[in-house]
C-alpha cells in the first residue's frame, strides 16, 4: 500500500501542480477582476444597469458573489473536470500503458492497489480545491466588504465531499472503460447532461451541481453515502476485472 | 507431486473459444514447455494462473490451493514474465526493482547481483531508454527477484538477440539446478522447448493435444511406412495417410509397439520404422488436429 501511494504521488505530481496553479490563478483574480467589473459596470454601461439593476445589486454582495461565481461556477466546473481526470486514470491509465499486467500480477490485493490509487486521486483533487479557495481570502481585503466565514467554510466542505464522490464515480468508469478519453467523456457527458436536464425540468433532487451549493446537511449526506456505495461497487468491479 | 493442476479450463472471448476444457499438470521441479501456434490459448492460460483473468470455467490448483478472485497470496511464490506488457517508463531500472521489492516484500539483492553479473543491464538508466530485449530481461529480473517456487515465462526470448537468448537459457539451467525452481514456459519456437524443457504440453485451438515427457515422446514416436493394397487401419494416436507408388505411407505417432501391432492386424506390411525428430512429431500432431 505504501509503495502504491509513493508511486502514485510521484506519477501524478505534474497533474497536481497544473491543477493547483490553474485553480489558484482563477481564485486569486476572482475578486480583483470579477467583483470590480460588477462595481464598475453601472458607471460604464447605464443600459445594463437599468435592465439588470436588482440582479447586479445582489451580486455586489461579496458573499453572494463568492457563492455563485466561485463555489457555484468556476470551482464547480473545474473541480468536476479535475476529479474526472484524476479518477479516470486509476485503472484505465494502467490498462492503456499496459502496466496493469505488471501491477495486478503482484502478490497484492486488487482492492488495496485500487484503494491506494484512489486515495492519491482524491487527495490530488481536494488539495488544489483547498489551496485555491484560500487564495480568495487575501483579495477580500481589496473590497470594502467581509466574507461570512462559516458559510464560506460550509461551501468549501460541500465542494470537497462532492469532488470526492466525483473522483470515485470516475474510478468506477476507469475500471469499466479501458480508455481514459472515452471514460472521461462518458462521465462528463452524464454529469453535464444531468445538470442541464435537472435545471430545465427544475428537478433539484437529481441536480449534480447542487451537491456543491445546495442544502448543507442534505448534500453532505448524499455525497458521503454516494461515495461509500461507489467505493463498494468499485471494490466489487476491480475483483472481477480482466487484464 | 504437482505444483500446478489445471482442470477443464474454458475461456471464451465473444464467440471465440480461447480455451476448451484444457487440462494439464506441472510436476514440482519440472521444466514444462507450453507449446502451440499463435492464438492457441497459451497466454490466456498463463494469465489465468497469474490471476489476471477472473472469469473462466474449470479449476486451477496451485501449491495445493484452489485459486479464486481475491486470492492473491499464492502469487508470492510465482515469478511471472508476461509476453506483452510495459513497465513504468519514467522509472529507472533500480527504481522498478525497489518498487517490485516493496510490493512483494522481498528485495532479492543477491539474485539481482547474480543477474547483473551475467546480463549487466544499465539499471541506472530510465526504462524509457531500454530496448525491447532489455525490457524483457528486466522483467525476468523482477520475476526472479522474489526467488519464486514457480517461474512462469510467456515467450521469454521474444525480442532477445541470439547471444542474450543463449545466456538466458544457461542462466535458467543454472538457476533451476541451484534453487529447484519449477518452470512453466510458453513458446511457439520448437527448438527452445526441446532445448530447455523436460516435459511438453501441446495446445491447439484451446485444447490439449499432448502432454508428455519429451524423452518418452521421442522414444515412443516413430514414422511407420506401411504398405497395403487398400484398406484403412484404425491406428491409435495420430495418423496421416499418403499414397505413394501403390504404397500407403502412414505417419503414425503414439506408442510405437501398439501402432505396429494395429498396422499388422489391419493387413499392412511395415516397410520402415523411422524415429522422428521433435519437430516432426509436433508437425504430425499439428496436422492431425487441423
Amino acid at each position: 500500500m505504501k509503495a502504491i501511494l509513493k508511486k502514485e504521488f510521484r506519477e501524478n505530481i505534474m497533474k497536481f501542480i497544473v491543477e493547483t496553479a490553474l485553480l489558484s490563478g482563477i481564485s486569486a483574480t476572482l475578486i480583483p477582476l470579477g467583483f470590480k467589473l460588477l462595481v464598475d459596470i453601472e458607471k460604464e454601461n447605464p443600459l445594463i444597469s437599468s435592465r439588470y439593476g436588482p440582479l447586479l445589486a445582489q451580486l455586489r454582495d461579496l458573499n453572494v458573489f463568492v457563492r455563485s461565481q466561485w463555489f457555484g461556477k468556476n470551482l464547480l466546473e473545474l473541480a468536476i473536470l479535475f476529479a474526472v481526470i484524476n479518477g479516470i486514470g486509476i485503472v484505465a491509465g494502467e490498462y492503456e500503458r499496459k502496466t496493469a499486467i505488471f501491477l495486478f500480477s503482484r502478490p497484492v490485493s486488487r482492492k488495496s492497489v485500487f484503494f491506494g490509487k484512489i486515495v492519491v486521486a482524491i487527495l490530488y483533487t481536494l488539495i488544489p480545491i483547498i489551496i485555491s479557495t484560500f487564495f480568495i481570502l487575501p483579495s477580500v481585503k481589496t473590497v470594502p466588504q467581509s466574507l461570512d466565514m462559516p458559510i464560506f467554510f460550509k461551501l468549501l466542505i460541500q465542494a470537497l465531499f462532492a469532488s470526492t464522490l466525483t473522483v470515485v464515480i470516475a474510478g468506477i468508469a476507469s475500471i469499466i472503460v479501458n480508455d481514459r478519453v472515452k471514460g472521461g467523456l462518458i462521465i462528463l457527458s452524464c454529469i453535464v447532461g444531468d445538470i442541464i436536464l435537472a435545471s430545465v425540468l427544475k428537478w433539484n433532487f437529481i441536480n449534480y451541481s447542487l451537491l456543491f451549493t445546495g442544502d448543507f446537511v442534505k448534500t453532505l449526506l448524499i455525497s458521503s453515502v454516494g461515495t461509500v456505495l461507489a467505493l463498494g461497487l468499485s471494490f466489487h468491479l476491480i475483483e472481477k476485472k480482466e487484464f | 507431486m504437482n505444483i500446478l493442476k489445471c482442470e477443464n479450463l474454458t475461456k471464451s472471448y465473444g464467440n471465440v473459444k480461447a480455451l476448451n476444457e484444457f487440462s494439464f499438470t506441472v510436476p514440482r521441479g519440472s521444466i514444462t514447455g507450453l507449446l502451440g501456434p499463435n492464438g492457441a490459448g497459451k497466454t490466456t492460460t498463463l494469465k489465468i494462473i497469474n490471476g489476471l483473468i477472473t472469469k473462466y470455467g474449470g479449476e486451477v490448483e496451485i501449491f495445493g490451493e484452489k485459486i479464486s478472485p481475491g486470492n492473491f497470496s499464492y502469487r508470492r511464490k510465482i515469478g511471472f514474465v508476461p509476453e506483452e506488457f510495459s513497465l513504468y517508463e519514467y522509472m529507472k531500472g533500480t527504481e522498478i526493482i525497489a518498487f517490485n521489492g516493496e510490493l512483494t516484500g522481498k528485495s532479492g539483492e543477491k539474485i539481482i547481483e547474480n543477474l547483473q553479473s551475467v546480463f549487466n543491464l544499465p539499471l541506472e538508466r530510465k526504462i524509457a531508454t531500454y530496448s525491447r530485449g532489455m525490457r524483457k530481461l528486466l522483467s525476468l529480473y523482477l520475476a526472479l527477484q522474489t526467488n519464486p517456487e514457480l517461474l512462469v515465462l510467456d515467450e521469454p526470448t521474444d525480442g532477445l538477440d541470439p547471444i542474450v537468448r543463449s545466456k538466458l537459457f544457461d542462466f535458467i539451467f543454472d538457476y533451476v539446478a541451484r534453487f529447484k525452481t519449477t518452470i512453466l514456459f510458453s513458446s511457439h519456437i520448437l527448438s527452445e522447448i526441446e532445448r530447455i524443457s523436460d516435459r511438453v504440453i501441446f495446445i491447439k485451438n484451446g485444447r490439449r493435444i499432448l502432454e508428455e515427457d519429451i524423452d518418452s515422446l521421442k522414444e515412443n514416436s516413430a514414422l511407420f511406412v506401411a504398405k497395403a493394397k487398400s484398406g484403412n487401419a484404425k491406428i491409435p494416436g495420430f495418423v496421416t495417410y499418403e499414397e505413394k507408388d501403390g504404397f500407403m505411407e502412414i505417419r503414425a505417432i503414439g506408442n510405437a509397439k501398439e501402432v505396429e501391432e494395429k498396422l499388422r492386424d489391419a493387413g499392412f506390411e511395415v516397410v520402415k520404422k523411422i524415429p522422428l525428430t521433435f519437430e516432426e512429431i509436433v508437425v504430425s500432431y499439428t496436422e492431425a488436429y487441423k
